[in-house]
């Protein structure tokens, strides 16, 4: 089973705090010259307010338009003559930046990330706002707004969290938050936010971790401790007591479902159980919706069910269906709610969560096969949950759940009312019982 | 408080480092088996490429390849379809299928201590493939509903519509990949059968092994998944050279209501065997290949039309296509091509920079080691040679070659290649709003094609 691939359990982990409160994890691995950097700020998107949504994500992008020492564009500039690639992301619950480097490069990204982590606030300039609002209202544009059902997750999560709840909006924000944001709103989120003291840097790669940590030091001890950060809205929040639903009339290539069933946060013990089911219910070829929806009635072209883990109160299990064309969205609807009902009478048999297993298994061997993939998940980890070492031992949570517990949790969760939905229509005159809303303008 | 910073560091020259070796060995049936050996590689990744071009395909039956690569799996002669998907995700294993203007590829990752099960189900529905009626079918249908999906999604309706008008209609390069509606429909068993029946053959086929696994084990795996492979008498289409049609034209794509508008514009240019190709690598990175890169710094940074622009050569196994896309705020949309000429002709006359040259070649030759930690990189790459007919040594090579270019052999190799006098310009998006302006661009007369 599990046991014979582990070469990488025996991965040496060194753990420290600077005195700043920047938490640091190092992980030696010389299979390739190269070294992975990534620094997870414990801010996304569900810390926003009112008003101010995507000002976690704007703010990303003027991470990378200098700082103290280094000149807008050479961020990029610096890393990418060293041969280095590198990005950053937002999401609901954190945002992280992220390089990897050729070995000889370790010591600038260190000095590229103190630089930005301690010294941002030198270089934040108007200019440098305006113009990275209009990129990032152009990315919104590009990703949500020109493409065929590019607003379906903003919908989706705005349905089935209520307005006040951290994950009501998504990471991009609006466009009329996104004009309001001001300077001072940016510099206030700065010094509220990037303090080492909410920060975990990882490091994985060709590098001594002994000569990594004194470098660490040496770029990051002058950062002085930020205030300490407030903690994160409380969006613990149950199951919904009724479904949700929307109609959308578009010109859309394929109707199309989109379910949102509310999940525990992740770290517990229910979620890796829902997660099994999710896979049985959905994954592959052979999930069982994949089963009746795509291959035996062919009412579907495409399903897909997947677990989005979230630690703010709450997690979203996803799952979208692309019908057939002459297929009808109600007979998709009756056939998962039937597969449903069934898995919640009996629940999964023992072939199918031994296969569930194996796939997560696989998955997170590829969760731990590049260094950057694996210095990300430290950072994550070390972020959420206080120990980057669980990173290592996933899997084992994943075994540990028994077919029983998959049972309960799907009971518990997968439920009719537990769930939004979201559906995609061509016939203006057809809908569910949602409300209409308007089509993309 | 405030911070205390140091100087920035220097860079230290990188170490050497060569793409991993291959050990290259043939089956008594005549498969060729590539090994790369990664040690500590638990997640095994296996590619199988066939050397079947896309131009085999017989004529009015476009997309009959991917239905085959589609279905090889969806029944063999041992085992339903249900069965197989059913077996090999229960070994942990990723498979997956497709044919492309080079060849036609499966792919398989598994964990090393599953290998042998899985490495045999992807030989099975290689080797003894039974193409249900059912299948095909479902595979024809879903492929039909696919393609308007594709064709609404500006980047590929962009990205469709240059090759189209870059190469003439009769080359196969010019054609949707999958196929147009009207030559799927044809598709039956029989078409699928007789296709595969016609280059499906060991001695067509390269197995790429990639992780931890050398020498007799490698040759044991590969040997006791595929060995049964009957040979049958192959057939080897030689790919073909896509007749090439140069602008200057410009097309817009209607969508009405558009909030953006997707750019693709380009020109028919070469593949990789091309002598300079490591030279236009260079080029393309300078003009646009990343943030720093002229375009980005001009249309992103400074000017706030896009969320990113990008020039790149794309090359296919015979020929291919130079083209810069992305795309633009609906309003900006004619502004945005003209300062993008504009670049592309400074670029053109003044020439790369000193500074610009050893930018992108440190980044070019810098980044390749960071790209293969993963067996599925190496094997990707690995597949990607075979397919399209380059040298074992190819990755190494090229670095080298990119370390030897000059900004003005790079300078060079680009004017001769890139004319933007003869560029196709496709832009899908809102016509009302958008084709007039372009069309005082002078790129040539401006078709207009519905979106639909």
């Amino acid at each position: 089973m599990v046991g014979r691939s582990m070469g990488s359990r025996s991965m040496e982990l060194v753990e420290h705090r600077l005195d700043n409160g920047l938490r640091v994890v190092l992980a030696e691995d010389h299979s390739a010259p190269a070294v992975a950097v990534n620094i997870w700020y414990g801010v996304g998107s569900r810390h926003e307010r009112d008003g101010r949504t995507g000002l976690a994500h704007l703010f990303e992008h003027l991470m990378f338009e200098g700082s103290a020492n280094v000149a807008s564009g050479e961020h990029f500039e610096f890393l990418e003559a060293a041969g280095a690639r590198l990005n950053g992301t937002t999401s609901f619950d954190r945002t992280n930046y992220f390089e990897t480097v050729p070995t000889g490069a370790f010591e600038l990204a260190l000095w590229l990330e103190a630089d930005r982590m301690g010294g941002l606030l030198d270089a934040l300039t108007q200019e440098n706002l305006d113009n990275q609002r209009d990129v990032v209202k152009n990315e919104r544009r590009q990703r949500y707004d020109n493409v065929p059902y590019g607003t379906a997750w903003e919908r989706l999560f705005a349905m089935a969290f209520p307005e006040s709840h951290p994950y009501h909006h998504m990471p991009i924000g609006s466009m009329s938050d996104l004009d309001s944001a001001s300077l001072e709103d940016c510099r206030a989120f700065f010094r509220a936010n990037y303090a080492p003291g909410n920060a975990v840097l990882s490091i994985v790669g060709d590098v001594a971790a002994e000569y990594a940590l004194s470098a660490v030091k040496r770029y990051f001890d002058g950062i002085p401790a930020g205030p300490v950060v407030p903690p994160a809205p409380d969006g613990t929040i149950g199951v919904l007591d009724a479904e949700v639903r929307q109609d959308v009339h578009e010109d859309v290539p394929s109707e199309s479902l989109y379910y949102l069933f509310r999940l525990p946060a992740d770290g517990t013990d229910e979620l890796e159980a829902v997660d099994l089911a999710v896979r049985v219910l959905g994954e592959g070829s052979s999930g069982r919706l994949v089963r009746r929806l795509v291959r035996r009635e062919q009412l579907a072209r495409m399903v897909a069910f997947g677990v989005n883990r979230m630690i703010g109160g709450a997690s979203a299990a996803t799952l979208i269906v692309r019908a057939r064309k002459g297929a009808a969205l109600a007979d998709i609807e009756r056939v998962i709610d039937e597969e449903l009902a069934l898995f919640a009478a009996d629940g999964p048999d023992a072939e199918e969560v031994d296969r569930a297993r194996a796939q997560a298994e696989r998955a997170w061997l590829e969760d731990i096969e590049t260094f950057e993939d694996r210095a990300d998940g430290f950072a994550r980890f070390a972020t959420l949950f206080g120990d980057p070492r669980l990173a290592l031992t996933a899997i084992d949570r994943v075994n540990a759940v028994t077919a029983e517990q998959v049972h309960a949790a799907a009971v518990e969760r997968l439920t009719r009312s537990n769930r939004a939905v979201l559906a995609y229509r061509l016939d203006a005159d057809s809908s569910s019982d949602g409300t209409d809303s308007e089509a993309r303008a | 408080m405030t911070a205390t910073f140091q100087t920035r560091p220097p860079v230290h020259p990188a170490s050497q480092w060569t793409f991993p070796a291959q050990q290259r060995f043939s089956l008594r049936n005549g498969m060729t088996v590539l090994g790369y050996h990664l040690p500590g590689k638990q997640l095994i990744a296996a590619e199988l490429v066939v050397d079947v071009p896309m131009s085999a395909e017989p004529a009015g039956f476009d997309g009959v390849a991917q239905i085959v690569a589609r279905t090889l799996d969806e029944g063999t002669e041992v085992r339903s379809a249900e069965d197989f998907a059913a077996d090999l995700e229960r070994y942990g294993a990723s498979y997956g299928a497709n044919a492309g203007y080079a060849s036609i590829t499966t792919a398989l990752d598994v964990p090393l201590s599953r290998l042998t099960p899985a490495l045999g189900l992807m030989a099975e529905a290689v080797s003894r493939p039974a193409f249900p009626e059912q299948e095909v079918s479902r595979a024809v249908k879903e492929r039909l509903d696919g393609i308007p999906q594709q064709l609404a999604t500006p980047a590929f309706r962009a990205s469709q519509e240059l090759r189209a008008a870059c190469f003439d209609a009769s080359s196969r390069y010019a054609r949707p990949e999958h196929g147009a509606a009207d030559a799927v429909e044809r598709i039956d068993r029989n078409a699928v059968e007789s296709f595969y029946r016609q280059h499906f053959d060991p001695a067509l086929a390269t197995l790429v092994l990639v992780g931890d696994l050398a020498g007799d084990e490698l040759v044991d795996a590969s040997t006791a998944a595929f060995g049964s492979w009957e040979a049958t008498a192959p057939h080897r289409i030689e790919p073909e050279f896509p007749v090439e049609s140069f602008g200057p034209k410009t097309i817009v794509v209607d969508v009405p209501g558009s909030v953006q508008t997707q750019l693709a514009i380009g020109l028919p240019s070469v593949d990789r065997r091309d002598p300079d190709w490591a030279a236009l690598s260079v080029a393309a990175y300078a003009l646009g290949g990343g943030l720093p890169a002229r375009l980005n710094a001009l249309l992103r940074e400074e000017k706030g039309y896009t969320y990113g622009v990008y020039s790149r050569f794309r090359p296919s196994r015979r020929g291919g296509q130079f083209s810069i896309s992305g795309s633009v705020h609906t309003e900006v949309t004619a502004a945005a091509v003209s300062d993008l000429l504009d670049v592309v002709l400074r670029y053109r006359a003044e020439g790369m920079t000193p500074a610009e040259r050893t930018a992108a070649v440190d980044y070019l030759v810098g980044v390749t080691p960071l790209q293969y930690q993963s067996a599925r990189s190496v094997a990707d790459k690995g597949g990607d040679l075979v397919s399209n007919d380059l040298p074992a040594d190819y990755v190494d090579q090229l670095r080298a070659s990119m370390s030897a270019v000059t900004p003005e052999s790079a300078t060079a190799a680009f004017a001769s290649r890139v004319d933007p006098a003869r560029f196709v310009l496709v832009a899908v998006g809102d016509a009302t709003t958008i084709a007039g302006p372009l069309g005082d661009l002078g790129l040539g007369p401006v078709e207009i094609l519905p979106a639909h």
